[in-house]
């Protein structure tokens, strides 16, 4: 199964424990005592300072989670909403007979039937989610290797191939089921032709995202949930609660554990220079006045503690791409070992041809070519910058190196990026403050899919049983994310919901309802 | 991908969409009414280091034309498509056979009853 179903922080530009890195720094940079006309006074009045910031900080962080809550749980609510509508009314006795007999065929070792006493099928019930769970703990392993040696290319590709798969095969599936059950006349052009643009556009949308709105690529992302949702709905009862259970527990050890597979994969997606991987993640938009606790308000914070930015050297030196230190006439110090292939390369053959197309830096010994190719442009080399003049700053933005020019002042002017050809851009610092104070919160798209499973489940049975879990799903997320902005570590996000759902929705089916219909069958007044 | 220029990215995306993708098309067209225009990069030059804003208007001007490209080949698809549905529709048994739909119709739907 390529979805995973845990729930991490994942930051956009920061580590895990940024948030208690900060505190640490701030709280150690109080000062013990203060010295004031001459007077020193006692440390009582710090630790009480000390003590209002650590109460600031909680409020804080109470505020964010809220924030969060409130940005995730719209898409959470309609992908629950939908999947349930999808299971009731895209699905007539005979779809679920034949879906469950499939799904029985496919993922069921030991067989589930009805003469089997309640007990055995629990019990084999058990046993086949756990050689499921295990099969997905082993296809996670394998993705955080690939993920470890920077397999990018075969993991995206292999997660590609995946989305096509379920937006083209299972969503056409769930839209041949639609037209046999409503009956709607479509010819086959215009139905494999109206799959072929939802799958196309919705993988180029998760994977790509430029050029495609994020309201697109979220709709896409709640309706792959959607669809994948109404397939493992076909379970029969006793499997899909069974499984929900045990992916629960899954998902509690394999996030907290040390050797847990997903806590090894948050951590390596925490580095500095982690590639993305699309694919996996909602990313909501929280509200502008929502701030992290600990992180800098303003984006001209030359603060140190952001860690994805790469300061200069001591002695005034950074790594820039040769186009840049062309442009701004900056001296070469050295070439880089990563450097030395392309732009020693072309010094083999220059020197060979006898043509002098080489400008020698005299004073550092650098070879730097008159010409150079768009890849040696784009190669990094070892500049030192002014001491009296700006600065340029490197920093990452949505998994892309760029540059910070900065005046002497330490005021953004612009920022720079270097194109595949070796031009150097600059953009407004206005726009770079916007991307750079954007906010935004992610929950693992497997979560979105067993909540989705849980609540359509639970709408087959009725409407009450549906609410019920609706509202302890949601109450369960919002409980972790107060312990989220608690701990300050990525949490799993699947057992509190899940259990309290599974309990829920045993107290609802087996007392509430029946107490409901007894009251409402007995009048209690005459 | 993520380091092309938004006008080269508008063009991929027309080409794209020519194999059958105008809901591609579509998507691109709106995204690009949306999106707040920002200056997405003026080129540096090593003379002076100023930033050339003829280059970043032609940038933009191409980014505009693919675009419009793709808003009406997205129009001129869509019309055609809408249009084989109302044929279809309207002459559905008397041309086509019932292998061109996904669902053949029932015998006991003209009926009457």
């Amino acid at each position: 199964m390529p979805f995973q179903n845990d729930y991490r922080r994942q930051h956009d530009d920061e580590n895990e424990n940024q948030g208690a890195s900060d505190h640490e720094a701030i709280v150690e940079a109080a000062e013990p005592s203060v010295e004031t006309n001459g007077e020193t006074f006692i440390d009582e009045e710090s630790v009480e300072e000390e003590f209002e910031y650590d109460y600031a900080m909680s409020i804080s962080e109470l505020l964010y989670s809220t924030s969060s809550f409130y940005a995730i749980v719209v898409p959470v609510t309609c992908t629950m909403v939908l999947a349930a509508l999808a299971v009731v009314f895209i699905n007539n006795e005979d779809t679920v007979e034949q879906g469950a007999q499939q799904m029985a065929q496919a993922y069921q070792i030991l067989k589930i039937d009805s003469e089997s006493s309640v007990g055995e099928n629990i019990g084999f019930a058990l046993a086949n989610g756990l050689i499921m769970v295990s099969v997905i703990c082993l296809m996670t392993f394998v993705i955080v290797m690939l993920y470890r040696f920077e397999c990018m290319k075969c993991l995206i590709g292999y997660m590609m191939l995946c989305s096509t798969t379920l937006l083209g095969f299972l969503g056409g599936h769930m839209y041949w089921v639609a037209i046999q059950i409503y009956r709607f006349p479509v010819d086959k052009l215009s139905y494999f032709l109206v799959l072929w643009n939802f799958a196309a556009v919705g993988v180029l949308a998760i994977f790509f995202g430029r050029g495609v709105s994020k309201g697109i690529t979220q709709g896409y992302l709640i309706s792959t949930s959607v669809i994948l949702a109404w397939h493992l709905d076909y379970f029969d009862e006793y499997t899909t609660w069974t499984l929900l259970f045990m992916l629960a527990l899954y998902d509690l050890c394999a996030v907290l554990t040390p050797c847990g597979p997903l806590k090894a994969l948050v951590n390596l997606m925490s580095r500095d220079d982690a590639p993305e991987m699309p694919g996996l993640l909602y990313e909501a938009e929280l509200p502008p006045e929502a701030r992290r606790p600990g992180r800098a308000k303003s984006s001209k914070d030359t603060s140190p503690s952001i860690n994805n930015r790469m300061a200069e050297g001591v002695d005034g030196t950074i790594e820039v791409p040769l186009a840049i230190a062309r442009v701004y006439n900056l001296p070469v110090l050295s070439i880089p070992s990563e450097s030395e292939t392309i732009l020693g390369t072309f010094q083999a053959s220059a020197k060979s041809s006898n043509a002098p197309l080489l400008r020698t830096d005299e004073s550092n010994g650098v070879n730097i070519p008159e010409n150079p190719t768009p890849a040696q442009l784009n190669s990094n080399v070892v500049i030192r910058l002014p001491q009296q003049g700006g600065r340029i700053e490197k920093t990452k933005r949505s998994g892309q190196i760029i540059f910070i020019e900065r005046d002497r002042h330490g005021a953004p002017k612009r920022v720079l990026n270097v194109d595949r050809l070796g031009r150097v851009f600059a953009e407004s610092t206005e726009d770079f403050e916007n991307g750079e104070t954007s906010n935004t919160i992610r929950l693992g798209l497997g979560d979105f899919i067993f909540y989705s499973v849980l609540v359509a489940k639970a709408a087959q049975y009725s409407f009450t049983t549906f609410v019920a879990c609706v509202l302890v799903i949601l109450a369960g997320l919002g409980g972790t994310l107060v312990l989220l902005s608690v701990f300050h570590q990525a949490l799993p996000a699947l057992p509190i919901s899940i259990c309290l759902g599974i309990f829920f929705y045993f107290v609802t089916r087996l007392f509430v309802e029946p107490w409901v219909e007894n009251m409402l069958m007995k009048p209690y007044y005459v | 991908m993520s380091s092309l220029r938004d006008d080269e990215i508008s063009q991929k995306y027309f080409y794209a969409g020519c194999f059958g993708l105008p809901w591609l098309w579509i998507v691109h067209a709106m995204n690009y009414k949306t999106k707040s225009k920002k200056s997405s990069g003026a080129l540096l030059t090593q003379e002076g280091n100023q930033p050339e804003d003829l280059t970043q208007q032609e940038c933009d001007r191409a980014e505009k034309q693919w675009v419009d490209r793709c808003r009406s080949s997205a129009i001129v698809v869509s019309i055609a498509w809408l249009a084989w549905v109302l044929v279809v529709q309207v002459f559905l048994t008397d041309i086509f056979p019932t292998e061109l739909f996904v669902r053949t119709a029932e015998q006991g739907e003209y009926t009457g009853w």
